[in-house]
């Protein structure tokens, strides 16, 4: 970057837009220097964002980026009226001002051109289309775990991250929390040995009653919101609305299982090196419940072969601890969860990690390490291909127990080998009118 | 505050349904309850899960069994659409070529042809293929989106023809889907055709990314020349800048080596963007002679371009490029020596020992730079070189070289930072001391100790007793206080103050027996460090003697001090009862002859708070000079009191009621339900208190504050009268002011609003009680 050519992204883009029809460049690195000697930014050097989703999870993260100074939100996009009002009344509030932009239409909100970075926060089955569609235009993101709901939409989902350079970091923000670091790097320089085997702890699921349907809420768009997934009717998704509990249902999400596979399974692989790659075979029992409008697992326990014969063991809370439990040799083990972390001998923890030995990288606040990377153009602590080799460990799983077979994996090519069957399952068929 | 889906909410009407329909189920035929089965109208779906269940455990020739009883349920005139639906999830799971006749039909059935699709995408038949492409003729605008977007999954390279003349037509989102579907099918006919079709202006940058997509099957199924040709297509000026920097991504992948002459030749362009992606690029090159052609040319380049470098070539971690990246330390752009410095961390070896340690010495954020890069540098020698940097004519090269082996914990220098403890210059000798306090074992001791004994000055003496406590606490047992408590013995003066203060920082028996030993020396100053040496104390042992002193010892600075150190030990966190530890207050009370030390005493009550804590406060109520810090005490004592013998009990979820008193903001109680008028929770103090206000804070949920409440007292816990306060909660935590100090032993909040989504929650409280 040249210092005569001060990073004014917004200009630079509509200028781009302008000339090609489409949104186009990435942010320009951003020196040390732009930043003001009281550490605010100008206005004109600002990461202009958006946000994508703007329920719970979305407003949650948008709030942790509107208190970043580098940042300067324009624009919300939900598929709920409400949601995004309340979005719009929170940006204009922060800033003192009436110019955030409120839209229903991803496209819409994507097509603006001006937009350097969003935040997404959609339910799984919403992930892939926006993001690819982002990648294009040019626009790095923060995407909410699980990454996809398939993994042929992961894989999708990552080329197109690749192809168009994008900066993107996955909320998997444990990697950015001290003690999970910290054991994923004795791990990794191994202080309990040679790792034998893995435990990962993760939530169990629930059930419901049939549903009824009834009026769609006011102001919710419920076509949009079903978007590529198989048409229903809105009916009462028991508790407050489908903005939760869409999360038990298998057209859109995989339920606890896929929604913190982004977490411990994530972490399981920091540890041991598998940011990129996957198992070989993978096999499990799970419950499904047998009544209801929840289908998805409630109880599952699946088996993952890797490449050596190292095995991680995934399984609901009832049957195994929450977070990530190595075994090394000699009875030596490391567990961390978000309650702690947790060695066979506490020596092991107080070990250091010395110059030539593997250092991971360095945790910080999670979302200025976006923010950071996006001005370094560096990969974030949490790159995309992590994420789809973490939600591929969940999706195999589920695969693995829908269809009741073991399943044999390749994780170079990403096919399932000799089962036409449960092939099927690795991508899914778009309602019309949506296409990848 | 959301509602989990195995929360007790699962209500038993629905169990008890649930329960009924599974009767049904099993006396039924399932493949017959399916037809009838609606969406949405509350139908049990045992029928369907019956069946999943089944398919899950069937063999081959089962699940063909299976597929003929769903195709003929597909078939049945009374089929509802939840029926097929569901039936064509099913064959996705598990449908074979037998099904596709029937899937086909649905195609052109606009409410059902996305679920067709559902089964048919993925299945390997030829038939499955055929019949989309079938329906590519017969279908008709977002139906025929969806048949689009299914080959495109399909990687269906026969339907490229049909998908082309589809791309270039005059229906806008038709044209979109297949142009997206021919780069989804990829390889070099569909780029070819792609290449070839006409599309509109508004899909040109799409079509550009179809033919990237292309070109990047081609490369994944090891066609790199071909892929290549597109790739340097796509990368030619004229074509979006993103493409560009897409397609120039994949030429470096289709044509490795070859590729550097067009890769470097961007850091000249005239577009920032594909000059600024170069990092990029240089990271993805492989190869040494890329790392030398870089290097060469890392010089030439603005200063803003040297930084995208220096990151790429740190990322690379190519070692070739060290010498370029070194002579980038000398740098005048101050950006640009850090990313020199910090890409040396990873590039750089012994040979860069000097440079850096130079770079070091300046108080500058370069300088903090080179430090920390000087604590991660590896490989052979390096440690040596640090060392040997300590021989150094520079006083400031020396403190910076002993500054990072204390970083790096290089133990090996260990006999050198010892000698530059006798440094002529302070500032490495204050390095030094530190080196040693954080390196030195029980080797380094004895001379440690004879260092302080000999020091000159105060400054040098404090320095090295700071040093020496460290070291001696790192060396377990005996061997870390022998050498300090043989000293003691002989020295004197201001030097026995300092071991003195050592022992107290090392602790264990044998220190305490030489501190000990040390209050009956006719020194005064020696018996008063004494003293403060066991008042200083890390743990409770020198507590008896501590108290024998302020009782007894002829100085009365030295009974304040032993008091003053009494107290403190035994407020120090233990295992002891709490009436114990209010026991030892109490004698400290009675020993304790100032206000001052009173005081003290009576801050420290409530830590430990229980009847006899209480008891000790109250009877210093009237005592001139402490009625303040008494009635303090005393209000702290019976907070506390309140709070650990309080029960609490709710109108719902009461088992969880306990959550909201344990002091845990991550535990909470909860009201179970969405907040309705009525919802209540009730303390009883379990004896009478007088309440200013209670907060409650239910921040941790965020919107869980109760919408408006009523505050009611009762004696008796049964009868409560007319509310004594009312209000409104706040997102910021709910306080219920009272309007006046009011005595009570029951105390009831009674939700009094309504919110459809939100339940009231409490995570802590906090009471305030005269």
């Amino acid at each position: 970057m040249q210092e005569s050519h001060p990073v004014n992204r917004r200009t630079f883009l509509k200028r781009a837009v302008a000339g090609t029809g489409a949104a186009l460049l990435g942010p320009a690195v951003v020196r040390s220097s732009a930043l003001g000697a009281d550490g605010t930014v100008a206005p004109s050097n600002r990461i202009v964002m958006g946000a994508l989703g703007v329920g719970g999870m979305g407003t949650g993260n948008m709030r942790g980026f509107l208190g970043k100074k580098e940042v300067q939100f324009v624009a919300v996009c939900d598929v709920d009226e409400g949601h995004r009002n309340r979005a719009k009344g929170l940006v204009e509030k922060h800033y003192g001002t009436g110019e955030c932009e409120t839209y229903n239409d991803y496209r819409a909100l994507i097509g603006r051109g001006d937009l350097g970075a969003v935040c997404l926060a959609m339910p799984d089955h919403w992930h892939a289309i926006p993001v690819v569609a982002a990648a294009r235009a040019g626009i790095d993101m923060y995407g909410e775990k699980p990454l996809a709901r398939s993994i042929r939409e992961g894989r999708a989902m990552c080329d197109a991250v690749h192809r168009y350079g994008r900066v993107w970091q996955t909320g998997s923000w444990q990697r950015s929390v001290g003690h999970f670091h910290r054991a994923c790097e004795l791990v990794r320089n191994g202080r309990i040995g040679k790792v034998q085997h893995v435990e990962v702890g993760l939530p169990t699921g629930g059930t419901s009653g049939p549903a009824k349907t009834v009026p769609v809420p006011k102001g919710l768009d419920w076509n949009m919101w079903l978007g590529p997934a198989p048409w229903r009717p809105y009916c009462h998704f028991r508790g407050s609305s489908v903005h939760f509990h869409w999360r038990w249902i298998l057209d859109y999400s995989g339920g606890q299982l896929t929604d913190w596979a982004g977490h411990h399974i994530d972490i399981a692989h920091w540890g041991l090196g598998f940011d990129h790659t996957g198992p070989v075979e993978i096999e499990g029992k799970g419950e499904f419940p047998d009544e209801g409008l929840y289908d998805v697992l409630t109880a599952y326990k699946f088996t993952c072969k890797y490449a050596g014969g190292l095995q991680i063991v995934v399984a609901n809370n009832k049957q195994q601890p929450m977070g990530a439990k190595w075994y090394g040799e000699g009875g030596k083990w490391i567990h961390v969860s978000r309650r702690g972390l947790k060695a066979s001998d506490p020596a092991i923890l107080r070990e250091q990690i010395g110059p030539d030995e593997i250092h991971l990288y360095k945790p910080s606040d999670h979302k200025q390490n976006f923010l950071d990377c996006i001005k370094s153009r560096k990969l974030t602590i949490t790159p995309i291909e992590a994420a789809h080799r973490s939600i591929s460990v969940g999706l195999l799983g589920e695969i693995a127990m829908l269809t009741g077979r073991k399943i044999k994996w390749d994780p170079e090519k990403e096919e399932i080998l000799g089962d036409p069957g449960a092939s099927a399952l690795l991508g899914r068929s778009y309602r019309e009118p949506w296409h990848l | 505050m959301l509602i989990r889906p195995n929360a007790t909410a699962v209500l038993a009407g629905l169990v008890a349904l649930a329960a009924l329909a599974s009767v049904a189920a099993a006396q039924g035929d399932p493949y017959a309850d399916i037809v009838t089965w609606k969406l949405g109208e509350q139908q049990s779906r045992k029928p369907m899960t019956t069946i999943e269940e089944e398919i899950r455990s069937a063999d081959t020739g089962r699940l063909a069994v299976i597929e003929g009883k769903l195709l003929k349920a597909l078939a049945d005139p009374r089929a509802t659409y939840g029926c097929k639906q569901w039936v064509c999830r099913m064959l996705r799971r598990m449908g074979t070529e037998k099904s596709v006749a029937a899937l086909a039909k649905l195609l052109t059935d606009k409410p059902l042809s996305h679920m067709a699709r559902f089964a048919l995408q993925a299945l390997p038949s030829e038939k499955a293929g055929q019949a989309l492409r079938t329906a590519l003729a017969t279908t008709r605008g977002e139906t025929k989106i969806g048949v689009i977007s299914s080959l495109g999954f399909r990687r269906d390279r026969q339907a490229v023809p049909a998908l082309a003349r589809l791309a270039g037509g005059p229906h806008q989102p038709t044209a979109r889907a297949a142009v997206s579907a021919l780069g989804r099918i990829g390889g070099e006919a569909a780029a070819k055709t792609l290449q070839g079709t006409r599309v509109p202006a508004a899909l040109a940058s799409l079509k550009a990314d179809a033919i990237l997509m292309c070109a990047d099957r081609m490369l994944a199924e090891g066609s790199l020349a071909s892929a290549a040709v597109y790739y340097r297509k796509m990368a030619a000026p004229g074509n979006p800048t993103f493409i560009r920097l897409a397609a120039f991504r994949g030429l470096v992948l289709a044509d490795k080596e070859k590729a550097v002459p067009a890769i470097l030749s961007l850091m000249k362009d005239k577009n920032v963007e594909l000059q600024r992606a170069v990092g990029k690029f240089i990271t993805e090159m492989p190869g040494t002679a890329v790392t030398k052609s870089l290097a060469d040319k890392l010089p030439t380049l603005e200063p803003g371009a040297q930084l995208v470098v220096l990151g790429a070539l740190e990322t690379r971690a190519d070692k070739a490029a060290a010498p370029a990246v070194a002579k980038a330390v000398e740098s005048t752009d101050a950006d640009v020596r850090i990313a020199a410095v910090r890409a040396l961390a990873t590039l750089g070896s012994a040979a860069d020992v000097d440079l850096l340690t130079r770079t070091a010495v300046a108080e500058d954020d370069v300088g903090s730079a080179a430090t920390e890069a000087l604590a991660h540098l590896s490989g052979e020698g390096v440690a040596q070189s640090l060392i040997k940097m300590l021989d150094s004519p520079d006083a400031a090269i020396r403190a910076k070289a002993i500054e990072v082996v204390t970083l790096r914990k290089e133990e090996a220098a260990l006999p050198a930072a010892m000698k530059a403890a006798s440094d002529a210059d302070t500032k490495v000798r204050t390095a030094a001391y530190k080196a040693l306090g954080a390196m030195a074992g029980a080797n380094e001791l004895g001379q440690l100790v004879q260092m302080l004994v000999k020091a000159a000055t105060e400054t040098e003496r404090t320095a090295l007793q700071q040093c020496l406590a460290l070291a001696a606490r790192r060396v377990e047992g005996a061997a870390g206080t022998a050498p300090v408590a043989a000293a003691l013995g002989k020295a004197r003066g201001a030097a026995k103050v300092s071991l003195l203060a050592v022992l107290a920082r090392v602790g264990g028996d044998a220190a305490l027996k030489a501190v000990q030993g040390e209050l009956a020396s006719a020194d005064a100053e020696v018996k008063k460090a004494a003293v403060r040496a066991l008042a200083d104390w890390n743990d409770a042992q020198p507590l008896p003697v501590l108290l024998n002193v302020a009782r007894t010892d002829a100085s009365a600075a030295n009974q304040v001090l032993a008091l003053r150190g009494y107290v403190r030990l035994a407020s120090l966190d233990s295992s002891r009862p709490d009436e114990q530890t209010a026991k030892m207050l109490a004698d400290a009370m009675a020993v304790a002859k100032r206000p001052e030390e009173k005081k003290l005493i009576l801050a420290a009550l409530p830590k430990f708070a229980c009847d006899d804590a209480l008891r000790l406060a109250e009877s210093c109520r009237r005592t001139p000079g402490l009625v303040a810090e008494a009635r303090q005490a005393v209000k702290a004592i019976r907070s506390a009191l309140v709070s650990t013998k309080m029960k609490v009990s709710a109108g719902s979820n009461g088992r969880a009621a306990t959550a909201a008193i344990d002091g845990n903001p991550r535990t909470r109680w909860t009201t179970g339900h969405p907040m309705k008028p009525g919802d209540w929770f009730a303390m009883d103090f379990t004896t009478t208190v007088t309440v200013r206000s209670i907060f409650l804070d239910h921040r941790p949920s965020g919107n869980d504050w109760p919408q408006a409440w009523e505050a009611y007292i009762s004696q008796d816990g049964q009868n409560w009268g007319r509310p004594i306060a009312k209000g409104k909660g706040s997102a910021r935590g709910t306080k219920i002011t009272l309007p006046r100090p009011i005595q009570t032993r029951h105390l009831k909040i009674v939700q009094t609003g309504s919110a459809k989504k939100r339940h009231w929650s409490i995570h802590t409280m906090k009471i305030d009680i005269e």
